[in-house]
C-alpha cells in the first residue's frame, strides 16, 4: 500500500535542477533508502516533502491529500516527522522538553484553550500525567535511560543526542519518519544500535525513508532502495538489484 | 515547595504593611515600580522567553497611555473601561503589526521595533491636536464606585494596593502560561525556529500570540502609568524608555518570572541616585548591560540561583 506518492516534482535553484521530474512512492511500514552521490538531491527531496523547500511543480500525495507547499506544522500533524542532516536538537533544553515539543502537534493548540484556567488547573494533573507517560514511553522506545529525562541535551553523548532527535520526531506519532544521515558520526556498534532502532520503528508500524552514505548499513536494512543522480531517479529496486545494477556502479564508481 | 510558598507569603505580607511605615514618596516610587514590573514582564515574555528583542516597547506603552487618556478625556469613558479598551487596542495593534514585523527575526526584528518605537514617538510628539504634542495630556484621576460607600477617589494608597494586586495577577497568569505547552513552544522558538516547525509547532501563530500578549501588558502599563501620574507626554515613551525596559529584564534575568521584579527595583533605585546625571544616566545603564551580559548572563536571578544552588526559573 502506498503511503506517500510524489508525481513529477521539480525543483530548481537558479539554473540548477536539484530535482527533476521525480516520481516515487513510499509504501506503508517499509524501510526505504535513498542513496546517491553528493549533490544528487537526496536532502532536497526530504525538504520538498516537509516543505522546507516548495516544489516548482508536481504533487506530493500523503494518504490522498496533496501536501506540496502545506504549512510545516500541518505536515507534521498529518503524520510526517523528520530529522536533519546536521544533528539538530534543542541543546539547551532537557530531554523531556525536547520530546514535549515533538508532541506539540498532538496537543490542543488554541491559546484560548490553554488560557481556560479552570480547565487548565483541573486538567493539569491529568494532562501532565499523560504527557509524562508519553515521554517515558518514547524514551524507552528509543533506548534512552529514564534518568536522563531532566538532563540538558548538550551533556549527552552523540548517540544519545541522535536518540533524542528521533524520540522528538516519534513523539508526533508519525506514519512516515524521514531520517537524513542518521548514522553520520557514529562508530560501528553505535550504528548497529541505531539500525536496530529503525527496525523497531518499522515494527511499530512506521515507514522510514532513510538517507545515508554508509552503503553497507543501508543495504543491510532497506527493503527497497532509490538511487538519485543529478536530481533524477535512475534506479529503484531491492538492495540486491541495486548492487547488481551496472548503471548504479557507474554513477558511484565512474565508467 | 513549602519554603517557596512561605517566601511568597512573607513578601505579600511585607507589601501589605509597607505603606503603614514607609514615607509617601517611597510608596509612590514603589507604585511606579509595580507598573514597570507589569510592562517588563510582558517584554520578558517576548524577549526573554521567545528570544525576540523589542527595542520599541515604550512605543507600545505609549499606545496604551494615549488611548486610555483620550477615551477618558474626549469620550468621557470611565478609566476602568478605558484602560481595558486601551490594553486590548494595543494587543490588536501588536497582532496586526506582527503580520509584518514577525517576518523578521534576530537583529532585524530588533531594528524593526527600534524604528517603530521612533515612529510612534514622533507621532506622539507631532500630532498635537490629538496627543497634545510635547505638552501632552492631563488625565483625570480614576474613581471607583463601591456599593454603600459611594465613590472612592483613587489616592496613593489605593493605587499602591491596586497596582500590586495587578502585578500579582499578571505574574501569576504568566506563570500559568509559561508552565503550559504554550510556554514550552515559545522557548523552543527561541532555541531553534525551524526545528520547532519541523516538530509540529505552529510558529507563526505562537509568535503573534506572544507579541499580542506582550503588547497587551505594555498597553495596560501605559494606561495605568498615565492615570497614576495624571499626565501623559511623549518623553515617557521615547527610545530611552524602551532601553530602560530592556535594562530591567537584562539586569533582573531574562526568561525568569522574578527577573522583571528584581530588575525594576534595581533600576528605579539606580535612577534615583543617577538623577543628577540627567540623560547621561543612559550611559551608565549601557555599561551595566554590558557588564551583566559579559559577567552575569543570568542577571540577578541567575546570581541568586548560584548562591542558593537552586533553580528559580522555569
Amino acid at each position: 500500500m502506498s503511503l506517500l506518492k510524489t508525481t513529477g516534482i521539480c525543483k530548481s535553484f537558479g539554473g540548477l535542477a536539484a530535482i527533476s521530474n521525480l516520481s516515487m512512492e513510499v509504501h506503508e511500514q517499509e524501510i526505504l533508502a535513498l542513496i546517491g552521490p553528493n549533490g544528487a538531491g537526496k536532502t532536497t527531496l526530504l525538504n520538498l516533502i516537509t516543505n522546507f523547500t516548495t516544489p516548482d511543480s508536481g504533487s506530493i500525495i500523503l494518504a490522498g491529500q496533496d501536501i506540496a507547499g502545506l504549512a510545516r506544522h500541518k505536515i507534521v500533524k498529518l503524520g510526517i516527522a523528520r530529522t536533519f542532516q546536521s544533528l539538530t536538537v534543542f541543546e539547551n533544553l532537557s530531554v523531556s522538553d525536547n520530546i514535549t515539543i515533538g508532541h506539540s502537534s498532538q496537543v490542543e493548540s488554541s491559546l484560548l484553550d490553554m488560557l481556560n484556567i479552570v480547565a487548565y488547573l483541573r486538567g493539569k494533573k491529568e494532562h501532565r500525567h499523560g504527557l509524562r507517560e508519553k515521554i517515558a514511553e518514547v524514551m524507552a522506545f528509543v533506548g534512552l535511560d529514564a534518568g536522563l529525562a531532566k538532563e540538558p541535551v548538550h551533556v549527552l553523548a552523540m548517540i544519545d543526542k541522535k536518540r533524542v532527535a528521533i524520540a522528538s520526531a516519534l513523539a508526533s506519532g508519525p506514519s512516515l519518519l524521514l531520517l537524513d544521515e542518521p548514522l553520520a558520526g557514529l562508530n560501528q556498534s553505535e550504528a548497529q544500535e541505531l539500525l536496530g532502532l529503525i527496525r523497531k520503528a518499522k515494527g511499530a508500524g512506521i515507514a522510514v525513508l532513510l538517507i545515508d552514505h554508509n552503503l553497507e548499513a543501508v543495504m543491510s536494512i532497506a527493503e527497497r532502495v532509490l538511487v538519485l543522480n543529478f536530481g533524477e531517479l535512475i534506479k529503484t529496486g531491492t538492495p540486491e538489484e541495486i548492487i547488481r545494477s551496472k548503471r548504479v556502479s557507474e554513477v558511484y564508481l565512474g565508467k | 515547595m513549602t519554603r517557596g510558598k512561605l517566601v511568597i507569603g512573607a513578601v505579600l505580607l511585607a507589601y501589605a504593611v509597607i505603606p503603614a511605615f514607609a514615607p509617601e514618596n517611597i510608596v509612590h516610587l514603589m507604585t511606579i515600580t509595580g507598573i514597570w514590573i507589569i510592562i517588563a514582564s510582558g517584554l520578558n515574555l517576548l524577549t526573554g522567553y521567545m528570544g525576540y528583542v523589542s527595542f520599541g516597547h515604550a512605543g507600545f506603552v505609549g499606545i496604551g497611555a494615549y488611548t486610555s487618556a483620550l477615551l477618558t478625556l474626549k469620550f468621557g469613558v470611565s478609566f476602568w473601561t478605558a484602560a481595558l479598551a486601551a490594553s486590548l487596542f494595543t494587543a490588536l495593534f501588536g497582532l496586526l503589526l506582527g503580520v509584518a514585523i514577525l517576518r523578521l527575526s534576530g537583529i532585524y526584528f530588533s531594528i524593526g521595533t527600534l524604528i517603530l518605537g521612533e515612529i510612534l514617538y514622533s507621532i506622539y510628539y507631532n500630532w498635537s491636536p490629538v496627543t497634545g504634542g510635547f505638552m501632552g495630556l492631563n488625565v483625570p484621576p480614576p474613581e471607583l464606585s463601591l456599593p454603600l460607600m459611594g465613590g472612592v477617589s483613587f489616592e496613593l494608597l489605593q493605587w499602591y494596593y491596586f497596582i500590586y494586586l495587578l502585578v500579582f495577577l499578571v505574574v501569576g497568569g504568566l506563570k500559568l502560561l509559561i508552565d503550559s505547552h504554550f510556554g514550552k513552544e515559545i522557548i523552543a522558538i527561541r532555541e531553534n525556529e525551524s526545528l520547532s516547525q519541523s516538530l509540529g509547532v505552529n510558529i507563526n501563530q505562537r509568535k503573534s500570540q506572544c507579541l499580542a500578549i506582550s503588547c497587551f501588558l505594555a498597553g495596560m502599563g501605559g494606561a495605568l502609568f498615565g492615570a497614576f501620574m495624571g499626565h501623559v507626554d511623549p518623553d515617557s515613551f521615547s527610545i530611552a524608555g524602551s532601553t530602560e525596559f530592556i535594562t530591567i529584564i537584562i539586569i533582573g534575568g531574562l526568561a525568569s518570572l522574578m527577573g522583571p521584579f528584581f530588575g525594576a527595583y534595581v533600576l528605579i533605585t539606580l535612577s534615583l541616585y543617577l538623577e543628577v546625571l540627567g540623560k547621561w544616566r543612559m550611559v551608565v545603564y549601557g555599561l551595566i548591560i554590558v557588564f551583566v551580559m559579559i559577567y552575569a548572563r543570568g542577571g540577578i536571578v541567575g546570581f541568586l540561583e548560584t548562591i542558593f544552588k537552586r533553580e528559580f526559573r522555569k
